[in-house]
C-alpha cells in the first residue's frame, strides 16, 4: 500500500467512528508489543482517516475551519503525547503528520518483514489518546434534555 | 479482571435479549433484519473482548469496555424501537408509501428494484416525531417514530419528510460540505462582535488569530457544532415542505405550536422555523394560512451563561446566512428523487373524491392526498350536509386517507411488470 500522506480533504469527522478506529489501531499495536499475531488493518485505516483530515501546511484553509472537532481531538491527543497542549492549529497538523509517518513506516516494516523501529508504546498511547478524546467529544445520552421528572444519571 | 468480566456479562445479556425479541411477530421483514444486524454488532464486540488477554495494556482494555458501554447506551433505545415497531398501534398503511419515499430520496440513482433502504416505523413514547439515523452498523436503515397517541394519524405523515431529511443529510454528507462554510461564518461573526467576545472570553490572542489559535478554536467550535445541528434541522424542515407542501406546514403546527417555552441550542427557535417555511412557501407560491406564524409563540432564551448565549447568537447568525443554500439542497434532493410536485389540480380532484367519501384513484403523489386531507380537515363545513356526526368526521377522514394510501399502493403493485 502507498504510504498515507497528508492531503487537503474537507471531511467531517464522526468522532465516534474515529474513536473506534483509533481503538482498533491501539489494540493491534498492543498485540504487536506483546509479540502476538495481529493484522494492521486497523492501523492502516486509522492512518488513512487521519490523512484525510489533516491539511498540508501552507495549503488551503486551516484544519480548524474544515473540521474543528477533529482538530480539537487531535490537539488533545498530541498534547497528551508531548506533555503540553499545542497552541496553534498548525502545530497540531505538523505533529499529526509525524504520527502518520510513523504509522506508515511501521506498516511498511511489518509488511516487508523488516526490523521495527518506531517506538510502539508511544504510538499505542497516541492512538489510545485519540480514541479517548474522540469518545469524550461524542454526543452522550446525558446530553439530551432531561425530562423534568426523570434523572438519567445513575 | 473484574471490569472485563462485567462488560462481557453485560454483552451476553444484551445478546440474549436480542435473541428473545427475535421471537416477536414482525409485520414486515425490516425490523427482524435490523435485530439481526444488531446481534452481529454485539457478538463482534464480545469477540473483541474475548480476544484480549490478561497481558493486554490496561488502557486498551478500559477503552474497549468504554466503547462497549457506549454501545449499550446507544443501542438499547433502538432495540426498544424495533420491539415497538410490532405494535398494532402503528398505522401500517403508512409503511409502504413512506418506504418508497425513503428509497427515492436516499437512493435516487439506484433503479427501484435494486434499492436497499429499509424502514422501521414505530409508535414512540416521546412527544415528537423522531428518527434514528447515521446508525453505525445499521447503514441503510431508516427508523421513523411517531408519538404514540398520533401514530395512527395519517395527517401527521408529512412530518416524516422532516425525519427523512436527517437520512438525506447523512447520505449526502452535507455536514462535510457545509462545515467549512459554517465555520467561516462563525469566525466572521465572532470577528464582527469582537468587542463583546473580548469582554466574555478575555482572549490572549488577536481576532486575526481566531482560525489558528487552539484556545480560540476550542471556544468557537461550540458555536459551529450548534450551527451545524440547527442547519440540519432547517434543511429537514425544507425537505419536509418540498416533499409535502402545505400539508407539512399544517402537520408541523398541529404537533408543535405554540412553543415549549425555550428552545434547545441545536434547533432554531420554533417561530424562526415557521418564518423560514412561510417565506419559502410565499416565494414558491404555495397556499398557506395567513396567520401561520402567529400560531407560534416566542421561544425564550434557554438558561445559559453569558458566554454560551454569545455563542448561541453566533450560531443563529451563521445559520441565517445559509438558509438559501439549504433550500436549494432540499429542492435538489426532491428533484433528484424524481418525486413529482404536489399540484392544486390533483389536490382538488382528490378532495372531490373525499367529498363522496371514497378514496381517489390514480393519485400522483402522497402529498396530493395529504394536502386534500388537510384541506378537508380544516374546513368546518366539510361533510356538513352528510349525516355523519360532527364528532366523528375527523376519524372517518383519517380512515379515508389510510384507505387512499392503500389504494395508491395497490395500484403501484398492479403497475409493476409481471415476472
Amino acid at each position: 500500500m502507498a504510504a498515507p500522506t497528508a492531503q487537503h480533504v474537507s471531511q467531517s469527522v464522526r468522532t465516534r467512528d474515529l474513536a473506534s478506529v483509533a481503538l482498533k489501531a491501539a489494540t493491534e499495536l498492543d498485540n504487536l508489543i506483546r509479540h502476538q499475531h495481529t493484522t494492521l488493518d486497523g492501523l492502516r485505516d486509522f492512518a488513512e482517516q487521519l490523512s484525510s483530515r489533516v491539511v498540508r501546511a501552507g495549503g488551503a484553509a486551516p484544519a480548524s475551519l474544515l473540521d474543528p472537532t477533529t482538530t480539537i481531538v487531535l490537539g488533545r491527543a498530541v498534547g497528551d503525547a508531548s506533555g503540553s497542549l499545542p497552541q496553534q492549529v498548525n502545530d497540531v497538523t505538523v505533529a499529526t503528520e509525524k504520527w502518520i509517518v510513523q504509522m506508515s513506516e511501521l506498516i511498511k516494516a511489518v509488511e516487508q518483514a523488516e526490523d521495527i523501529h518506531p517506538p510502539l508504546a508511544n504510538l499505542r498511547s497516541f492512538c489510545l489518546a485519540v480514541s479517548i478524546h474522540a469518545t469524550a467529544m461524542s454526543p452522550k445520552p446525558f446530553d439530551r434534555p432531561d425530562h423534568p421528572f426523570r434523572r438519567l444519571r445513575a | 479482571m473484574r471490569l472485563l468480566a462485567y462488560t462481557t456479562q453485560r454483552l451476553e445479556a444484551f445478546i440474549a435479549e436480542i435473541e428473545h425479541l427475535g421471537d416477536s411477530d414482525f409485520p414486515y421483514a425490516h425490523s427482524r433484519e435490523a435485530l439481526n444486524e444488531l446481534r452481529q454488532l454485539f457478538e463482534t464486540k464480545l469477540a473483541d473482548l474475548r480476544a484480549l488477554s490478561p497481558a493486554t495494556d490496561l488502557g486498551v482494555v478500559k477503552q474497549h469496555c468504554t466503547e462497549a458501554l457506549g454501545l449499550f447506551f446507544d443501542f438499547l433505545p433502538l432495540i426498544g424501537f424495533v420491539l415497538r415497531s410490532t405494535n398494532v398501534r402503528n398505522a401500517f398503511e403508512m409503511f409502504r408509501p413512506l418506504l418508497h419515499m425513503a428509497q427515492q430520496v436516499v437512493e435516487p440513482n439506484i433503479p427501484p428494484a435494486d434499492r436497499t433502504t429499509r424502514l422501521l416505523l414505530s409508535s414512540e413514547w416521546d412527544y415528537s416525531p423522531l428518527t434514528f439515523y447515521r446508525i453505525p452498523h445499521l447503514t441503510g436503515f431508516v427508523f421513523l417514530g411517531f408519538p404514540a397517541p398520533e401514530s395512527g394519524n395519517p395527517l401527521l405523515l408529512p412530518l416524516a419528510g422532516h425525519e427523512l431529511g436527517h437520512t438525506v443529510w447523512t447520505t449526502k454528507d452535507f455536514e462535510t460540505a457545509l462545515t467549512p462554510i459554517i465555520s467561516q461564518s462563525v469566525v466572521d461573526v465572532v470577528t464582527a462582535r469582537w468587542a463583546q467576545y473580548e469582554i466574555l472570553f478575555s482572549p490572549t490572542y488577536a481576532k486575526e488569530d481566531l482560525q489558528t489559535n487552539m484556545e480560540a478554536v476550542t471556544i468557537w467550535q461550540i458555536a459551529v457544532t450548534w450551527a451545524i445541528s440547527q442547519a440540519e434541522e432547517t434543511f429537514c424542515d425544507f425537505l419536509g415542505f418540498a416533499l409535502f407542501g402545505e400539508s407539512f406546514l399544517h402537520a408541523f403546527s398541529y404537533l408543535l405550536a405554540p412553543t415549549l417555552g425555550s428552545r434547545p441550542v441545536g434547533y432554531p427557535a420554533l417561530r424562526t422555523r415557521a418564518e423560514r417555511l412561510i417565506a419559502w412557501a410565499d416565494q414558491k407560491g404555495v397556499a398557506r394560512p395567513t396567520d401561520y406564524v402567529d400560531l407560534f409563540g416566542v421561544d425564550l432564551t434557554p438558561t445559559l451563561t453569558p458566554p454560551q448565549l454569545f455563542l448561541l447568537g453566533v450560531a443563529d447568525e451563521a445559520v441565517s446566512r445559509i438558509v438559501v443554500e439549504l433550500q436549494r439542497r432540499a429542492e435538489s434532493a426532491v428533484t433528484d428523487a424524481g418525486i413529482p410536485s404536489a399540484s392544486d389540480g390533483e389536490k382538488g380532484r382528490v378532495l372531490q373524491r373525499f367529498k363522496l367519501m371514497v378514496p381517489a384513484e390514480r393519485c400522483v403523489t402522497v402529498a396530493d392526498i395529504l394536502n386534500a386531507a388537510w384541506s378537508a380537515y380544516l374546513d368546518e363545513a366539510f361533510w356538513s350536509e352528510s349525516s355523519i356526526p360532527e364528532g366523528r368526521r375527523a376519524k372517518i377522514l383519517k380512515d379515508l386517507v389510510l384507505k387512499n394510501l392503500e389504494v395508491m399502493e395497490i395500484e403501484r403493485i398492479q403497475a409493476l411488470p409481471a415476472n
